[in-house]
Formats: C-alpha cells, sequence, structure tokens
C-alpha cells in the first residue's frame, strides 16, 4: 500500500518535473524570439548521409561564437519526405529561413518564394577576408562558378551550395589483397575485366560466395553510363556542327532521328558490349535490387566492389568492416584494340554541386542568413565541412581529406559523349537489358528491341524537352517586359539594366534553340 | 493600396514570375486611372503568363492589345502592343500564325526605326525566317534580308542577338564558319556578351572557327581567353591540347 502510493508519488513528481521542463524550453525558445537583440535562424536540408549533420553542427558553433546574438537550429528532414515537406512548407509560408534547393524543390513554381542573391554573387564573400580568396566575387569561389544555384528560367541566383559529388568504383581492398595477393584496383578496363575473372576463380576455388561487383538498378547504370559515353566521345564530336566536342544528348537524339547515325556504328556496338560485359560481373537479376542490396552485398563483403557517389563514402566506410578505397571508373583507353577507337581519351570529369541553400521570402532575418550563407561556402568553413562530412569540396582552394581526396573530379582528358540512361530514353534501353545480361541474353535481340522502341522514345523526349523551352520562353517574355518597364522607371539603375541585357540574351539564344529543334523534329518526321 | 501603388507595383510583380499578382494590382491601377495606358499595357502582358493558361486569357490579352494600338499606334505602348500582338501570333497563342508574325515584325521595323520594341523585332524576325524548312536559294535570300538589317539596328541588344541568331543558324544548318565568324568575333570584341554560359560556348566557337578557317593566331587568342575565362570548364583539358598544337604550328 506505501509502495503503491510511493509510486503514484514518484510518478506524478517525474509528470510535474517533465512538465516543467518542457515549458521552460518552450518559454525560452518564444523569450529568445521575441527578444528584438536575439535571432534565430532555422535551415533545413535532405542531406542525411554519414557525418553531415555533425558537420554542420562544427560550423554552426563557430557561427554562434562569432555571432553571439544569432542561434541557428538544423533541420534534417529525410529525403523520402523532402520534396513534398519543402513545397508544402514553402508555398505555405512556414518554411525555414534556408531551405535546401534541389529534388524537385525548385524551378519556376518555387524560385518566386525565395530571395535572387544575384548582386550579391558579385561582390565578394567578407568570410573570406585574409585568404586568398579575398576580393574574388563570391561567384568565382566556386568550382563551378555556382551553376546550382542558377535558375536558367529568371536568370537569376537563388542559393550557395556546399555539397558536390561524383561517382567512384569502392572496392574492399582486404578481399582484393585476398584474392591478387596485392592492393591495387585496376586502372584499365582490360585490368578490371581481368579481375573479375580472378574473383569467380577464387569464389569458384574457395566456395566462398563471392562476386565481382555488387548491383542494383542505381548503381548498375552509374557504371555503365560512364563507359558508354566514353564510347560515344568521337561520334558525338562529329555530329557537333560547330565546335569539335559532344554534342549533348537531345541533339544526340535528333541526329539519330535524322538518320545521321544508327545503331550499327562502332561507337554504339562499342557502348553496348561494354554494358553487357560489365552487367555479366553483377548478381543475375541486378536490375530487380534496390540500392541497399547492392551496398549490403557490398558491406557483408559478398561483393569486391560496387559504384556509389561520393556523398555515400562515410556511411560505407562506417558499416564496413573491412578498408575501403575508391577508383575512378576503369574506362578503355584510346589505345585498347577493341574499343579505343571510338574514343579521343580519357572521361574528364568536372566538378559540380548541387543542392544549393535558397533564403526564402518568409524568413524574418534575411540578412542574417545571408550572412550564414556566406560563412557556411567561405574557404575556412568548406574545408571544416569537407573533413567532418567526408563531402568534396566546393571552394577553391580547399583540400579534400583522406578517402574523399579519391573522389576529386579528374579533369584530364575528353568531354564524355552524351549520358542518358537516366533519362526516359535510357529507361526505354534498361527496360530491354533482360536481352542484354545472363544466361538468356541474345544482342541481336536487344538491337532490334531498341530499334523498335529508341525512336519513340527519342522523339517524345526531345519534343517534351521543347514544350518546356516553350512554357519557359513564354514565362519570361512578360518577364522582360517587366523588367524593361522597371528599367524606365530607374534608368541609372545598374544591375536592372545588367539583368534586362542578360534575360534578352538568353531569351533570343534559348528561341534559337527551340526553333532549330522544331525544325529538326519536322525534318525527321519526313524521313521514312 | 494596390491602387495607390499603381503599374510599377505590377512590374514588379511580374518581373519575379508572379503573374497572377501583377494581373490584380494592373486591374486596380487601371480602376484607378482608366487613362493609364502603362496599366493598361501590363494588363494584357501580364494575362499572357497568367497561370492556369488559357486561350481565353490570350483572346482578352488580344483584346486590350489591339485597343491600345487602335487609339494610338505611334507613343509607346501603341509600339508596344504592336510587338506583343506579333509575340502572341508567334509563341503565346495555342496556334501559332509564322507568317502573320513575320510581317507584323517587318512592319514594325519599318515603321518605326529605332524604337525599342521594332529593335527587339529584328532578333525575333531573324529566328523566324532563318530556321524555317525552305528550298536553298529561298533561305540565301532571307540571310541576305538579314545581313541588310544588322546594320541599321542601334540597340546594342538587337545588334548582338541579330548577329548570333544569323551565326547559329549558319554553323547549325549549313556548318558556314566563314560567314558565321566575324558575326560572332564582332560581339565578343565588344563585350556584348553579358551571360556566362553564352560566352563560354561563343569563345569556343569563335576559337573552333578561327581554326578551321586557318586564322591560328585568332584561333589562340580565342582559345587562351576561353582558358582564362572557364579554366575549369570540362573542356579546359582538350583547350590545352589544341592550344599547344596550334602554338607548335608555324605562323603564316
Amino acid at each position: 500500500m506505501i509502495r503503491a502510493r510511493w509510486f503514484r508519488r514518484l510518478g506524478w513528481t517525474l509528470l510535474a518535473a517533465v512538465f516543467l521542463l518542457a515549458g521552460w524550453r518552450l518559454a525560452r525558445r518564444t523569450l529568445r524570439e521575441n527578444d528584438a537583440n536575439q535571432i534565430t535562424l532555422r535551415f533545413a536540408h535532405w542531406q542525411l548521409e554519414g557525418t553531415t549533420r555533425q558537420a554542420f553542427d562544427a560550423l554552426v558553433r563557430d557561427y554562434e561564437a562569432l555571432h553571439p546574438n544569432v542561434r541557428i537550429e538544423q533541420l534534417a528532414i529525410p529525403l523520402s519526405v523532402y520534396p513534398s515537406w519543402g513545397t508544402t512548407h514553402v508555398i505555405g509560408g512556414a518554411a525555414p529561413d534556408l531551405v535546401e534547393l534541389g529534388r524537385t524543390l525548385g524551378g519556376r513554381r518555387i524560385y518566386p518564394y525565395f530571395l535572387s542573391i544575384t548582386e550579391e554573387i558579385s561582390r565578394p564573400n567578407p568570410y573570406n577576408a585574409g585568404t586568398p580568396l579575398a576580393g574574388v566575387a563570391w561567384r568565382n569561389t566556386f568550382l563551378d562558378g555556382m551553376e546550382a544555384g542558377f535558375d536558367p528560367q529568371s536568370f537569376d541566383c537563388y542559393g550557395a551550395s556546399i555539397f558536390s559529388n561524383t561517382p567512384r568504383v569502392y572496392y574492399n581492398v582486404d578481399l582484393l589483397r585476398e584474392i591478387t595477393g596485392q592492393s591495387e584496383p585496376p586502372r584499365t578496363f582490360g585490368q578490371f575485366t581481368a579481375l573479375c575473372r580472378q574473383v569467380r576463380a577464387f569464389a569458384s576455388r574457395t566456395g566462398r560466395s563471392v562476386l565481382p561487383f555488387a548491383g542494383s538498378r542505381i548503381n548498375a547504370p552509374l557504371m555503365m553510363d560512364d563507359l558508354a559515353s566514353g564510347q560515344l566521345q568521337r561520334l558525338a564530336s562529329e555530329l557537333n556542327p560547330g565546335v569539335y566536342f559532344p554534342v549533348n544528348y537531345g541533339d544526340f537524339y535528333l541526329a539519330y532521328l535524322n538518320h545521321e547515325w544508327s545503331l550499327d556504328e562502332p561507337a554504339l556496338r562499342g557502348a553496348i558490349e561494354l554494358m553487357r560485359r560489365v552487367g555479366e560481373e553483377m548478381p543475375p537479376n541486378f536490375m530487380q535490387y534496390g540500392r541497399d542490396d547492392a551496398l549490403f552485398d557490398f558491406v557483408q563483403g559478398r561483393a569486391l566492389m560496387m559504384t556509389a557517389y561520393g556523398q555515400d563514402a562515410t556511411g560505407i566506410v562506417s558499416q564496413a568492416p573491412f578498408t575501403v578505397r575508391v577508383f575512378k571508373s576503369p574506362e578503355p583507353r584510346p589505345g585498347d584494340p577493341e574499343f579505343g577507337a571510338n574514343m579521343i581519351g580519357p572521361n574528364a570529369e568536372q566538378s559540380g554541386s548541387y543542392g544549393a541553400f535558397g533564403i526564402t521570402r518568409m524568413s524574418p532575418h534575411p540578412r542574417a542568413a545571408l550572412d550564414f550563407l556566406q560563412f557556411i561556402t567561405s574557404a575556412a568553413a568548406d574545408q571544416k565541412f569537407v573533413r567532418i562530412s567526408g563531402f568534396l569540396p566546393v571552394i577553391v582552394g580547399v583540400n579534400a581529406q583522406g578517402l574523399t581526396r579519391d573522389f576529386m573530379p579528374d579533369g584530364r582528358g575528353f568531354p564524355p559523349g552524351p549520358t542518358f540512361l537516366f533519362s526516359t530514353t535510357g529507361q526505354v534501353i534498361l527496360r530491354q537489358e533482360y536481352l542484354l545480361f545472363g544466361p538468356g541474353a541474345d544482342k541481336a535481340a536487344f538491337l532490334t528491341a531498341l530499334r523498335r522502341e529508341l525512336p519513340a522514345a527519342m522523339r517524345e523526349e526531345v519534343s517534351g524537352g521543347l514544350n518546356n523551352l516553350t512554357q519557359t520562353l513564354r514565362l519570361n517574355d512578360t518577364s522582360i517586359e517587366a523588367v524593361h518597364q522597371l528599367q524606365r522607371a530607374e534608368p541609372g539603375n545598374a544591375a536592372l539594366r545588367r539583368k534586362y541585357q542578360g534575360m534578352v540574351e538568353t531569351q533570343n539564344e534559348q528561341e534559337a534553340s527551340a526553333y532549330y529543334t522544331a525544325l529538326r523534329l519536322r525534318q525527321a518526321a519526313r524521313l521514312p | 493600396m494596390a491602387a495607390a501603388a499603381g503599374p510599377r507595383a505590377g512590374w514588379k510583380e511580374l518581373s519575379l514570375l508572379n503573374a497572377n499578382e501583377a494581373r490584380d494590382l494592373f486591374a486596380a491601377a487601371t480602376e484607378a486611372d482608366p487613362a493609364s495606358r502603362e496599366a493598361r499595357l501590363g494588363a494584357a502582358i501580364s494575362l499572357l503568363s497568367v497561370q492556369p493558361r488559357t486561350d481565353g486569357n490570350i483572346a482578352t490579352a488580344t483584346q486590350l492589345l489591339e485597343a491600345l494600338r487602335a487609339e494610338s499606334p505611334n507613343d509607346e505602348e501603341g509600339i508596344g502592343a504592336t510587338y506583343y500582338l506579333a509575340r502572341i501570333q508567334q509563341l503565346h497563342s495555342s496556334a501559332p500564325d509564322r507568317p502573320a508574325a513575320v510581317a507584323a515584325y517587318r512592319e514594325l521595323l519599318a515603321a518605326h526605326p529605332g524604337n525599342h520594341y521594332a529593335e527587339m523585332a529584328a532578333p525575333k524576325l531573324a529566328v523566324l525566317l532563318l530556321y524555317d524548312d525552305v528550298p536553298r536559294d529561298e533561305w540565301e535570300r532571307r540571310v541576305a534580308e538579314i545581313e541588310t538589317l544588322i546594320p541599321r539596328l542601334t540597340a546594342t541588344e538587337a545588334v548582338r542577338d541579330t548577329r548570333l541568331v544569323l551565326a547559329g543558324a549558319l554553323i547549325r544548318l549549313r556548318r558556314d564558319h566563314a560567314r558565321a565568324y566575324p558575326l560572332v568575333t564582332a560581339c565578343l570584341e565588344a563585350n556584348l556578351v553579358t551571360r556566362l554560359p553564352h560566352l563560354n560556348a561563343l569563345l569556343l566557337q569563335a576559337a573552333e572557327s578561327a581554326r578551321q578557317l586557318g586564322n591560328t593566331p585568332a584561333a589562340i587568342t580565342y582559345y587562351r581567353r576561353f582558358l582564362g575565362e572557364f579554366p575549369r570548364d570540362i573542356r579546359a583539358d582538350e583547350v590545352h591540347r589544341r592550344l599547344e598544337t596550334l602554338e607548335q604550328k608555324p605562323r603564316p
């Protein structure tokens, strides 16, 4: 009886304590938000990989130490719900001060809810003072010129990013040493296929379940696209009427529809053969597997290699009970007797940032948000972010750390041909994969299927792109007139003048492209 | 409150792609000052971007523009109305009328030389005439028409974009580097190209055209300028190689 009463009292006491604690926290937050001298900034992102949140926490602590009146809160939202979460919060007026753009959160529907930072990006980032980047325009401190935040529709910049990515082949160093007696990865396609043979022989000899490559419908196309795009370098450059560099995939499709290349080209045969050979090193039915299945095979030691992006590195390393290293796709070299003639050089890579942070219009503290954005994209902050998160640097002069060094884009070589396995047309190609891989493979049937399916898929994709471009041209047409009128009212406003000139330039350039595409589609439609 | 803001608030919203808000602001401004031709022009133009896009809105915009033009065809709003009627025929209508748009642009250029909207019409006319499936001699006649038009233009944007539309068509449709090259380099030398992605493409184009035309010093200059402006471009490594080859070649 006494014991029961004692427990009841304890329960009530704990409940009261929890209630008081919650009330205190709520009151403290309300007081802070109502304190005119205290600013609370919130930023949202979907980067839940590895130690990304800890890296952000470190930057937040540094910023708060510099600005004691500012408190920063990080909101990490799972990618699966991020687009819907972001859209409802942004359009509903309840978004945080800074929101990571991308993953369908962007474009003409969303950007009007964000503040343009176009003017700011031409001025130096004050947090680079005292470094070699002092005095350099903020835009030019980024390895890719701030590409991720640029909106081609409104011609404005809406954000700055600290995320960048390249795909690499991850490998199990311990297993490689066990199989081959050494730890150097393959550098060419010939060395890669030789290693795959060694792995199969090892599995057969030891009875262990080990495959050369972990594959899934996400990971496999990464590797295949890389290899296929190298095979298309020469053909895609010859199709370019202006400069001897590869055309983009839209012009590549238009050339096919106009009978300027066919599936009988050695380049296409080479690309398909490389895809087939890589697919043979993966588990049967790998296209039915998800990303996690491939990752599971790799970290369990059941596959020696796996292709994935750099952002996965910290997660993979933390899960793998063995030493992990990476290497660039083992593409054939121009001297390769079987595949080299289609290439001009190894595939060059370029730094590409993504997921820029934009400042929302509903932010009560846009200046503070901009200041925080400049802080996290300074050279010093990016260096710290890179060290903790394992992400690639996006700022000029920042050094990659540890394993990340092997993810740095290698700009040596020739630009790859069009990559299209992730496009609508690419999906048509991948839907026929059962004819290319496995025991029932029939390459002739695969090519017949492509001949049947490709023209409609390419036409649909090019036409869809043209329709989207036409919508953009219509919207920008009226926006250009608006800027012209604003400029008439403020003839001395140099920023408006620059914006107007740029908008007209891009509009006319894009209009010419749209009419060229339409003409090529009409010409193709007349062909047998 | 919206009426007090006048047409400027409407233009501000439209510049941010907020066409529906702009339409409401222009309507309020027109109600407050029915004589404001600027507000009526804004009301018509915002209707072209109001979402959802409907044929009814395009028809209403056409009526508003025709009324503006009928009242006073030669003031800024009247000429602007003529230009946007041509834009509707070319771009905004769900059933574009290419010959009508071409005729309207030609008329604008003839009737209002030097006017902002007439100059805006020049690159639009070039696009419509050149990206068309016509016999070779007819295409050449059209090229000649645009070549004649260019020296008469005065606005920086019109000169630049008409030259570049013509250069683009010569390259894309005829692989004609000899005639395209001077058009591109005239814009580059006068620093008329302001958008970086466009500058990137045009510097390479100029270098490649110069290389194909055997003008090695110019090719070297444009390749060097490309590398200076875009040192981390994915094509930079190959451009370095081409530059080395050109620099080793004996100069003519």
